[in-house]
């Protein structure tokens, strides 16, 4: 099939199927309104589900006839005739399969969120409840039709795996769809039960208002909570199972997984997300105390105790998330029994927190930095109650983030010691350091700007007014903070580049002849035997590799002439 | 299942929901708005609701407490009621339900979820919304507690002359 109609194909498709989904979920909803899951009315007639119902019918009789033909015309293509495996592998289905899951799976999150949401305000009704009125036999004909679709979907899409390997798009596109699924089901989930754990503090506590902590009732912070967290979790588990299952399976689909950069990369992903949202809660428990210390928070809604264990209890499930996701990733490098592979994975780990830490530290220093920047050369900044509120945040980050950044920097420096040739040579090295130059870089240009245009102002004469020390304060301590990250780290990027031409060399004789696949038997020969190198040269036109059969006529026995 | 029958096992389900909405609907029209004990909380607001759909405003000016009618005259309450019909505009329907009620001693409140359908054909449009109407015990019997329009407060909607 060529391309253009390929794409005609699963376009119409797509279209018919969306028209066909709403038309399906309008009758669903008609028929479960009839059954009497709104309820009877007290008052006014119902013509709305007469209305309903022919829109509904009306949708499913466009939609259904042209889905039907164009989608069996897309599967007869697959599964007959002499292109069907070019179509099995093609990527415009791949595409369209990952889509329409994505798109599937995420309106069923949302109706089923919906449908916690109806359950939880059943079971604690509340008054002036912004959830109470929403649409229950509209959530569950959502939730049905948009399953089916997905199951239709994924079930072609087992077919298309079972029928023998695939490439390029047709391998990853379907891949990327589960790990983003499962990434974002984890944060879903994380944040919803960070927020349960916040509420049951509160509650505990016996708090008289939970206003304290956040804004609404028990019941209606539950009711936002406790979907997100069962609705996240059920997603998480069922792609990450689902993607396990794949890696461990045998064949051409379980080897792909092993060895895909999607399921590499989402590793230190979820770590990064994981170690950044612990120190955002944590950092929120630390400045209310900070803030005692400080005396910049004078009334406090509750009591110290509750605020900073409530902030704890939300950090919970992010930290075992990375506990979680550090100590799985660790075990499965363990596991293949590759030395290579622990070291790349401990490596990979370090340099995640190393990065986090950076940026908490980094931030916190600069604004810290800009304050002390403002008090010695006497601006305003630091004038009234304000800046102080700022100064429990930044240090809160500063004492989260660079004890963290510490701690893993000093064990990946302890790493490149004990093998400075291995490390100058790593990419997720490389990597680290190149992104803590380039976003240094890229966050010091507003505070340059900044800086550039006081500067060009006051040679201009425009009388920019303000107060320049408390306006430059902040950007000079950002710049300050950045050129100290620029500066270490470019060093550090110099010394390994220094390393990484030896490292190079001495790499290149084990790695030519595996490639030339010359068997390691020779190899060793090879290594170990006396050699001096020649270089033959002669006037133009001459035939050197007559006079180089020659010499070899004549070499005594055991020994050759290679050319290089 | 090969991928006709697949196609044809979905096109019937959906030819078979078409039947059954379709008889579910004209059965759901026959039946009766639902009835409340006599003297309830619930059967106040829906004799109030009736006699406000069929323009008796007497009748449902009477179903509001004494405090209430204290507050705004039945001739004031007329007014209010023209006002507030005009600026509701045409072509607006709102079907009534009940999601629950709570009585604490003399006071009860009812919640109602209002769907309101604007339009018609394929402009039609529809929303749920969630109200709630304070009801006191007057000699024996349920009187809501503020005067409405409907179900907005009447106050909101009254006309007050200048000076």
């Amino acid at each position: 099939m060529d391309t253009v109609r390929r794409l005609y194909l699963y376009a119409m498709s797509a279209v018919s199927l969306a028209v066909l989904a709403v038309g399906a979920q309008a009758l669903l909803t008609v028929a479960l309104h009839g059954l009497g899951l709104r309820g009877v009315p007290v008052f006014g007639g119902d013509p709305g589900d007469r209305q309903a119902l022919s829109l509904a019918i009306a949708l499913v009789g466009v939609g259904l006839p042209v889905w039907a033909i164009h989608w069996w015309l897309v599967e007869r293509s697959v599964r007959r005739g002499a292109d069907a495996e070019a179509e099995r592998r093609a990527g415009i289905r791949a595409f369209y399969l990952s889509a329409v899951l994505a798109v599937f799976i995420l309106v069923a999150a949302i109706a089923a969120m919906s449908l916690v949401r109806i359950v939880v305000s059943r079971l604690m009704p509340l008054s002036d409840d912004y959830y109470g009125y929403e649409d229950l036999a509209g959530t569950i004909s959502t939730l049905f039709v948009v399953a089916a679709g997905w199951a239709l979907h994924a079930q072609t899409r087992r077919v298309d795996v079972a029928g023998g390997e695939l490439h390029g798009g047709a391998a990853w596109l379907p891949r990327l769809y589960r790990y983003v699924v499962t990434f974002f089901g984890l944060v879903i989930f994380a944040q919803g039960l960070g927020e349960i754990a916040k509420v049951a503090i509160v509650y505990v506590s016996g708090t008289s208002s939970p206003d304290a902590i956040y804004g609404g009732g028990y019941a209606y912070q539950l009711r936002q909570a406790l979907p997100a967290a069962i609705v996240g979790l059920a997603a998480w588990v069922s792609h990450a199972w689902a993607s396990d299952r794949v890696a461990a399976s045998d064949g051409w689909h379980g080897a792909s997984e092993q060895t895909s950069r999607i399921r590499l990369g989402y590793w230190p992903l979820v770590i990064a997300v994981a170690a950044f949202a612990s120190i955002m809660s944590l950092a929120g428990g630390l400045a209310v105390l900070l803030g005692q210390v400080l005396g910049t928070i004078t009334e406090l809604s509750a009591s110290l105790a509750v605020q900073i264990a409530a902030a704890a209890a939300a950090a919970v499930p992010w930290l075992a998330i990375w506990w979680l996701h550090g100590r799985w990733g660790r075990d499965a490098a363990s596991a293949t029994g590759d030395p290579g592979r622990r070291t790349f994975a401990a490596r990979l780990d370090r340099h995640v927190g190393a990065a986090v830490g950076l940026a908490f530290g980094a931030i916190a220093t600069g604004w810290l930095v800009g304050v002390l920047i403002d008090v010695v050369l006497g601006g305003s900044r630091t004038v009234g109650d304000g800046w102080r509120h700022e100064l429990s945040q930044f240090l809160a980050w500063a004492v989260l983030g660079l004890p963290l950044w510490i701690w893993n920097w000093s064990r990946l420096l302890a790493l490149r010691q004990a093998d400075p040739a291995g490390e100058a040579s790593s990419a997720v090295r490389r990597a680290y350091l190149l992104l803590a130059i380039g976003v240094a870089i890229v966050s010091t240009l507003g505070s340059l700007a900044i800086v550039l245009y006081r500067l060009v102002g006051y040679l201009l004469g425009a009388g920019l007014g303000g107060n320049a020390v408390s306006e430059l304060s902040t950007p000079l301590g950002a710049l300050i903070a950045a050129a100290a990250i620029v500066v270490y780290h470019g060093l550090q990027l110099r010394s390994d580049g220094e390393l990484r031409p030896a490292a190079a060399e001495a790499a290149a004789p084990v790695a030519a002849p595996l490639t030339a696949a010359v068997p390691p038997a020779a190899m060793a020969a090879e290594d170990t035997a006396a050699r001096i190198s020649l270089e033959l040269r002669g006037p133009t036109g001459a035939d050197l590799e007559a006079t180089l059969a020659m010499l070899r006529g004549v070499l005594p026995e055991g020994q050759t002439l290679a050319e290089g | 299942m090969s991928n006709g029958r697949s196609i044809g096992l979905i096109a019937g389900s959906l030819v078979a929901l078409v039947a059954v909405a379709i008889v579910i609907v004209m059965l759901a029209d026959r039946r009766q708005p639902q009835e409340f004990a006599v003297g309830s909380p619930e059967a106040t607001v829906q004799t109030y609701l009736k006699a406000w759909d069929a323009g008796d405003l007497e009748t449902a000016y009477s179903s509001f407490s004494e405090a209430a009618r204290q507050r705004i005259t039945f001739d004031d309450y007329v007014a209010t009621s023209k006002l507030w019909r005009e600026s509701r505009g045409g072509d607006v329907r709102e079907t009534v339900y009940i999601d629950r009620s709570t009585i604490d001693g003399s006071r009860a409140t009812i919640y109602l979820v209002v769907e309101t359908t604007y339009g018609s054909g394929l402009e039609v449009n529809t929303y749920r919304d969630q109200r709630e109407i304070s009801l006191e015990l007057e000699d024996g019997a349920w009187r809501i507690a503020d005067a409405l329009v409907f179900l907005d407060l009447a106050r909101d909607y009254m006309v007050y002359e200048e000076g």
